[in-house]
């Protein structure tokens, strides 16, 4: 899938596909992922494995995510090329909307 | 002095291709090229080197490989579209990063899947081609046959000894086991029977979840999941939930025991995979879901509905084709003989199992679409 297509699909992000990229700073397996989005959310979001699977294996089919498998025979995802720079692209319109809340947020309180 | 090899069922044993080209490595025979098409193997003499290949099948060209990789010193050696075989200088046992096996045991299903349904317009074309007496025919026919079943068979051998590789568990169902402490005389023990449950995913849970917490331990299911065994003990918060994958990639089962649950059961036959997962949770949690998004239980449900929706469809049409055929053909000077007829009933029963799990699951589609409305 070309990446304007890959763009189109996935953006704006859905806060679990948002963090289970994030938490692809560096390879993880299945369960890892789930970890680590608990952890960055302070227990906020909880990610069900069902919906972990199938974000994965959709990523996979995508070509945003790939698989290995490790010294143990686990499946590791690690994040591509492509995968990344979705991420960048997400993050940039996350700051922006950011900076503008920062910005005019403060009108609507008092 | 260059070798080419012509190999066209190369790809029905990925493993058994692999140790050739290490094989042919070892006594100084390089993999230089490959075409895909042809199914030649071109190799290159040099010096005589201990090499590792793996082979790999995806969707894209694997043009970058994942860092994983490139640190256990993988390369790719040869590649096109689909297919990527990577080569390692390493000995065996240092290599510490492996390619996945997925897009092989997934491609492999996939064909098997195709291959079945052939097989079964096959046989059923060749039950018709004995009225129609065309020896040519039958022996076209047989001999399609005959490749399909040898396709299906080698295939299904790799997937095996590939899961095994994998370390995936190859076996159907599970049981729960009894406390070795526990007596089956003392406690109760019920049998419900209940056929195909699984295309009513919803009623399943909730039905398990009530027994639970009336105190029927579920203890385990028969190997083709058609009864359900429990033993009356104390009561118990369980979520059940019942899962189906089209084309489930090996690390599945692993992916959600990692999570927690618990493999009850799992459907013996074929590529499409209904599970059934259990977890415990206390009173004072709340109740885990396999699925955390009301969406994805949608999606869940949709992908269940369509896909047996689209499974049962053309069966259909092919059967309603039949009839017709052997209708017309009825009026001939040769009438068709009554064991043919046999044949055309019989035949009948799978489309009416078919077209039931079809609209139960449709139905369930619906359920779940009120439910989350």
């Amino acid at each position: 899938m070309n990446t304007d297509k890959i763009i189109k699909n996935y953006m704006p992000m859905t806060e679990t596909a948002f963090y289970i990229l994030l938490s692809l700073y560096e390879p993880r397996h299945g369960y890892g992922i789930i970890r680590t989005v608990e952890e960055i959310t302070k227990k906020r979001i909880v990610l069900g494995s069902g919906t972990v699977y199938g974000t994965l294996t959709k990523m996979h089919r995508d070509g945003i995510v790939t698989i290995y498998s490790n010294e143990e025979r686990k499946t590791v995802y690690e994040i591509t090329i492509t995968g990344k720079e979705l991420l960048s692209l997400e993050i940039e319109r996350l700051k922006e909307l950011n900076k503008n809340a920062s910005e005019l947020g403060g009108k609507f309180y008092g | 002095m260059d070798k080419s090899y012509f190999k066209p069922f190369w790809s029905y044993d990925v493993p058994k291709t692999e140790k050739w080209l290490s094989t042919m490595a070892s006594k100084g025979y390089h993999l230089l090229d490959v075409n895909f098409k042809l199914r030649i193997f071109k190799f290159s003499f040099n010096e005589p080197k201990t090499v590792v290949y793996r082979i790999t099948y995806s969707k894209f060209e694997e043009k970058n490989l994942p860092t994983g990789l490139l640190l256990s010193s993988w390369g790719i050696q040869v590649s096109n579209k689909h297919w990527c075989i990577m080569i390692n200088q390493n000995p065996l046992s240092n290599i510490l990063n492996f390619p996945a096996r997925n897009g092989i045991l997934k491609r492999n299903r996939t064909i098997m899947y195709v291959v079945g349904i052939g097989l079964w317009i096959l046989t059923v074309l060749n039950s018709l081609n004995v009225i129609v007496a065309g020896y040519i025919v039958i022996l076209l026919l047989s001999a399609s046959i005959a490749t399909a079943i040898y396709t299906f068979v080698k295939l299904y051998l790799t997937n095996k000894k590939l899961r095994v590789e994998v370390g995936m568990i190859p076996n159907s169902s599970f049981y729960i086991p009894i406390d070795k402490l526990y007596d089956k005389k003392t406690g109760q023990v019920i049998t419900k029977w209940k056929i195909a449950w699984y295309y009513s995913p919803d009623r399943i849970e909730t039905w398990l979840e009530n027994m639970e917490i009336q105190g029927f331990n579920l203890y385990g299911l028969s190997n083709l999941g058609s009864t359900f065994n429990f033993i009356k003990e104390e009561p118990r918060k369980i979520k059940y939930c019942t899962d189906f994958q089209n084309n489930a990639s090996e690390d599945y089962y692993e992916f959600h025991k990692q999570a927690g649950w618990q493999l009850i059961f799992t459907s013996p036959f074929g590529w499409q995979k209904w599970t059934l997962w259990s977890k415990e949770y206390k009173e004072s949690e709340t109740k885990p879901e396999l699925y955390s998004n009301k969406t994805d239980v949608l999606k869940h449900a949709k992908k269940v509905a369509v896909t047996f929706s689209l499974m049962f469809l053309p069966l259909l049409l092919i059967y309603l084709a039949l009839i017709v055929f052997f209708i017309l053909l009825n009026n001939r000077a040769n009438p068709i003989p009554p064991i043919l007829w046999m044949n055309v009933f019989i035949s009948l029963i799978p489309i009416i199992e078919f077209g039931s799990f079809s609209l139960r699951a449709i139905l369930y589609y619906f359920r779940l679409k009120k439910k989350y409305n």
